[in-house]
């Protein structure tokens, strides 16, 4: 088996693993656009980096927590909803990334993959800081089970407990932000969204508690990675697109089991 | 000794009043009811008490601790809010939710232990549902959400228990279990007892103390305060009832009530 096809199968598995972790608290804590929104403002830092020649995934890191950041102070200070705050930053991200990528001229089809993501294309460093972040983001869900499950449950009754809920939730934004960011040349812009939501989507309506329900995320989600990846090497089709068709067909089964 | 103490506190939301010049005190043990019209401040009290929103102005100490201060004090409080600041479709256990009131006791990274396992499936028991500690939170029915939410709210053995409109939208059988479970956890521990509610009736013979709030005022008083019409009528905006069963059962009605 080639070395790409060994990183493309080993980012799949760890992409599979670290979105739908993360996707499990935006799931149940109703923000799953904000994931949405970290993609398209992490692809117009990625498009800044390749236009002026620094390296993508730092400048795509800075605009994502740059982002991250605004979104929690603008609903934070009550000044917009939070779907409107990230409307903002989707909106005015995208704008700056295609104006980036009017400039990029024969580095277009770099940023592209930034948009549409191929896991065929990730390199050992890719791996390393994909690796490094779930790694990361495990550490601090176990860390901060109990601030997690109590701030996720209500946030009135984690601030009744004198649990600061501001910054449990800037930091869960942070996260989020990072692990979208260093997932976005596997699976690209417009696909990322599917691997947040639907393995926790599915796994919500096959568990009955929050730790079976990211655990068999995380499993939804390495399985759509591993056949959407192999099926897209075989049918010699792009991969991000498969990878989300394969978890969508697990999570229509886990509705359809469900029901 | 008062546990809590008001002394001419203003409260509100963002600088906006909703009451002024609130003074009182609440004795520990006392059952005091907070009652009053949608929009008068009563939710607003409970999180300013709790420390979840500061006062506008006059100082506010609960168990000897500014209010707002994040302390010791705030792990003696039990909360059981409104059904609307909990998710309802959460994935947990019965058990899993209650075990949640020990949280704010254990330090960084600890997890709870076999003894707070046990304590908490005891509570359960208490409230009667130690047949449902294993159930999925999200499929229990209103009452028996708001029965986990009380065994969560004992789990850090409180001296002030809070409940915020406990009885709203559950039916009356309902209504009546949580009542008495409420009011016997009251005279039998003698929790200082906060009680946030817009229908009076079913606590009216447990009430030592009354808040009643109307919109920009407020009369504190004694049970008997509610037995004033006059008092029922400048906070209800219209003609109340008083009606007296032959059992001595007393309940407080909008006039018009026989034509509704």
């Amino acid at each position: 088996m080639s070395s790409f096809i060994l990183n493309a199968l080993l980012i799949s598995v760890l992409v599979g693993v670290l979105l739908p972790i993360v996707g499990s608290f935006a799931f149940l804590r109703k923000s799953t656009f904000f994931g949405a929104g970290m993609a398209h403002t992490a692809f117009a830092g990625a498009a800044m980096g390749i236009a002026l020649g620094i390296e993508p995934l730092l400048t795509a890191t800075l605009f994502a927590i740059v982002s991250a950041i605004g979104i929690w102070y603008l609903t934070k200070s009550k000044k917009l909803t939070q779907d409107a705050s990230i409307g903002v930053f989707f909106s005015v991200s995208m704008a700056l990334g295609i104006l980036f990528l009017s400039r990029t001229g024969n580095y277009a089809s770099d940023a592209m993959t930034y948009l549409v993501g191929n896991v065929l294309a990730v390199t050992d460093t890719d791996i390393a800081a994909v690796f490094a972040v779930l790694l990361f983001v495990i550490a601090a869900v176990l860390m901060f089970w109990k601030e997690l499950f109590l701030s996720t449950l209500s946030e009135e009754l984690a601030k009744a407990s004198g649990l600061k809920v501001d910054i449990i939730s800037l930091w869960t934004m942070i996260i989020m932000s990072v692990a979208v960011v260093v997932t976005l040349k596997a699976v690209g812009t417009l696909l990322l969204f599917g691997l947040l939501v639907m393995p926790a989507a599915a796994a919500y309506q096959l568990t009955r508690r929050l730790a079976s329900m990211i655990v068999v995320a995380s499993l939804i989600g390495v399985f759509s990675g591993l056949v959407g990846t192999i099926l897209s090497i075989y049918l010699d089709l792009p991969t991000g697109p498969m990878i989300v068709l394969v978890a969508f067909v697990l999570m229509a089964i886990a509705y359809r089991v469900k029901r | 000794m008062d546990v809590i103490v008001f002394d001419n506190v203003t409260i509100g939301y963002d600088g906006n009043p909703v009451q002024r010049g609130l003074s009182f005190g609440v004795k520990r043990g006392e059952f005091w009811a907070i009652v009053g019209p949608n929009g008068t401040g009563k939710s607003t009290l409970i999180k300013t008490i709790i420390g979840l929103l500061p006062p506008i102005s006059g100082t506010v100490y609960v168990l000897g601790c500014p209010a707002t201060h994040v302390c010791e004090h705030r792990k003696r409080i039990g909360y059981v809010p409104q059904m609307n600041e909990i998710d309802p479709m959460f994935p947990a256990t019965a058990l899993d939710i209650v075990l949640t009131g020990i949280f704010p006791k254990l330090g960084l990274f600890k997890r709870p232990s076999r003894k707070h396992v046990e304590l908490a499936l005891n509570l359960l028991d208490e409230v009667g549902l130690s047949d449902k500690a294993d159930a999925i939170f999200r499929e229990l029915s209103g009452g028996q959400k708001r029965r986990v939410l009380i065994a969560r709210a004992l789990m850090g053995k409180p001296e002030i228990l809070i409940f915020d409109e406990p009885t709203a939208g559950v039916d009356v059988a309902s209504e009546e279990q949580l009542v008495k479970l409420i009011t016997k956890l009251h005279s039998e521990n003698g929790l200082t007892t906060l009680f946030v509610t817009h229908n009076v009736n079913p606590i009216l013979d447990h009430i030592d103390k009354v808040i009643l709030l109307g919109v920009g005022f407020h009369v504190i008083g004694d049970r008997k305060t509610l037995f004033d019409r006059e008092v029922l009528r400048r906070i209800y905006g219209r003609e109340v009832d008083i009606i007296c069963t032959p059992e001595q059962k007393y309940y407080i009605l909008p006039e018009d009530h026989h034509h509704e």
